[in-house]
């Protein structure tokens, strides 16, 4: 059975399937960050997505990419592992169609996996963040079912 | 006296001249490992070209002499990093899924009418893998 | 959400459209339905087979737009009348580099034999591919 975490934006709270098939590093070490409360915040060059900076912890010690994209599906959770010039990991949520950029351009994430059905007030939450501002973003580990 | 290469691609010839001065090293580290048998298949990055890869030539610290990016046609490219050597049958450039422009080395040309060879290698993306073998040929 | 059967070198495997982010694109995809075309592996978009589907050259612009091409997504550039499906890496390019496609489609069944026998087409060359209508 795949393994998946909740994810909680400002009292929206959603499964995401983790997708250990294609990210068996980045999965494991964001599962053993659990629990994570993280600042959150719009995106400003990746389009329709929020990020949070990972300071610390296994992701902060991730080495290369896995399975790298540029675009970020809507509800897929994505990890950029940390980089001579930016060290600590970024953990990104797309809602809207969103592409991975910095201000010189496209660069590649980890995708690790991706909302289930019904996280429709989850995405809301991500896309009110361009209005209302920097919330926070939970992670835990999803109860068994 | 240049370095010649004879190149049988499912029962077809060519001929490949190596680039040995503008290339020493790479061509006297391929000319080393002859014979390589192998199984060429489409390039899936580069565009229109084969490729073999030949394990015991890769070199993630290998200079690239005679740099090259776009592949001239009827040319023979290698990819130290990867071992990768590829044969370019139309527009190529190096290319893989983190690099959409890298160089190579301008290893080698083939000789003559490399038309049915050229053909051949065209071939692989509709037809699948075909076997390759490369040898030294008598040096002239 | 509409769902298809992709059948490929024997292979049967299930896709939902994404018709909430793709309405018109994938309403002439299904419109094109059922289809059998031959699929070749691509030349420059990494581990991803393509197949023409000349009715989608009536869609004009681009929707929900992606360059990578994640494993078991369909994405369509519809001025082509092109569709690629990823088995593995793929980033949809052309000779002019880095482009960008619609995403239409994910597999959603039986998804690890499909992605398998697409793979195999770096050794074995060109297969044919059957999409029907599930519904």
């Amino acid at each position: 059975m795949a393994k998946s975490i909740e994810v909680t934006v400002a009292g929206a709270s959603a499964r995401v399937t983790l997708w250990d098939d294609l990210a068996p590093k980045t999965v494991a070490a964001l599962l053993e960050s659990l629990p994570l409360e993280l600042p959150l915040q719009h995106c400003k060059w990746s389009g329709s997505a929020c990020f949070a900076d990972v300071s610390g912890g296994a992701m902060a010690a991730l080495g290369a990419l896995e399975s790298p994209v540029v675009s970020i599906y809507p509800g897929v959770l994505a990890v950029r592992p940390p980089t001579p010039g930016a060290p600590g990991a970024e953990l990104l949520i797309a809602y809207g169609d969103a592409e991975y950029r910095w201000p010189d351009g496209r660069r590649q994430v980890t995708p690790v996996g991706e909302l289930e059905p019904g996280a429709r007030a989850l995405l809301d939450a991500l896309a009110a963040t361009a209005v209302k501002g920097r919330t926070t973003i939970r992670l835990r580990a999803a109860e068994g079912r | 006296m240049a370095k010649l290469v004879r190149i049988t691609l499912d029962g077809v010839v060519a001929v490949a001249r190596l680039h040995e001065e503008s290339a020493p090293e790479t061509v006297r580290r391929f000319w080393a490992a002859l014979p390589v048998e192998a199984t060429l298949r489409h390039v899936r990055w580069s565009g229109e070209a084969g490729y073999i890869l030949i394990s015991k030539l890769a070199d993630k610290t290998q200079p690239i002499e005679n740099m090259v990016s776009f592949y001239p046609p009827a040319g023979v490219a290698f990819r130290p990093e990867h071992g990768e050597m590829a044969f370019c049958y139309g527009q190529a450039q190096a290319r893989d899924h983190a690099h959409p422009a890298a160089w190579a080395c301008h290893l080698g040309t083939l000789e003559g009418d490399a038309g049915a060879f050229l053909a051949k290698v065209k071939a692989t993306c509709a037809e699948g893998g075909k076997p390759i073998r490369l040898a030294r040929e008598e040096e002239r | 959400m509409k769902k298809i059967e992709i059948e490929v070198g024997g292979v049967v495997a299930e896709a939902e459209l994404v018709e909430d982010r793709a309405p018109r694109t994938t309403a002439s995809f299904w419109d094109a339905l059922p289809l059998t075309a031959r699929l070749t592996h691509t030349k420059w978009s990494g581990r991803a087979a393509e197949f023409t589907v000349e009715r989608l050259r009536s869609v004009t612009g681009l929707e929900h737009r992606v360059c990578s091409i994640y494993p078991g997504t369909l994405i369509a550039r519809p001025d082509k009348g092109e569709v690629l499906v990823a088995y593995g890496a793929a980033e949809y390019r052309s000779v002019l580099g880095v482009e960008y496609g619609t995403r239409i489609a994910r597999l959603v069944r039986n998804q690890a034999a499909m992605l398998a026998v697409l793979d195999r087409m770096h050794d074995e060359g060109d297969k044919t591919i059957t999409i029907r209508r599930i519904g």
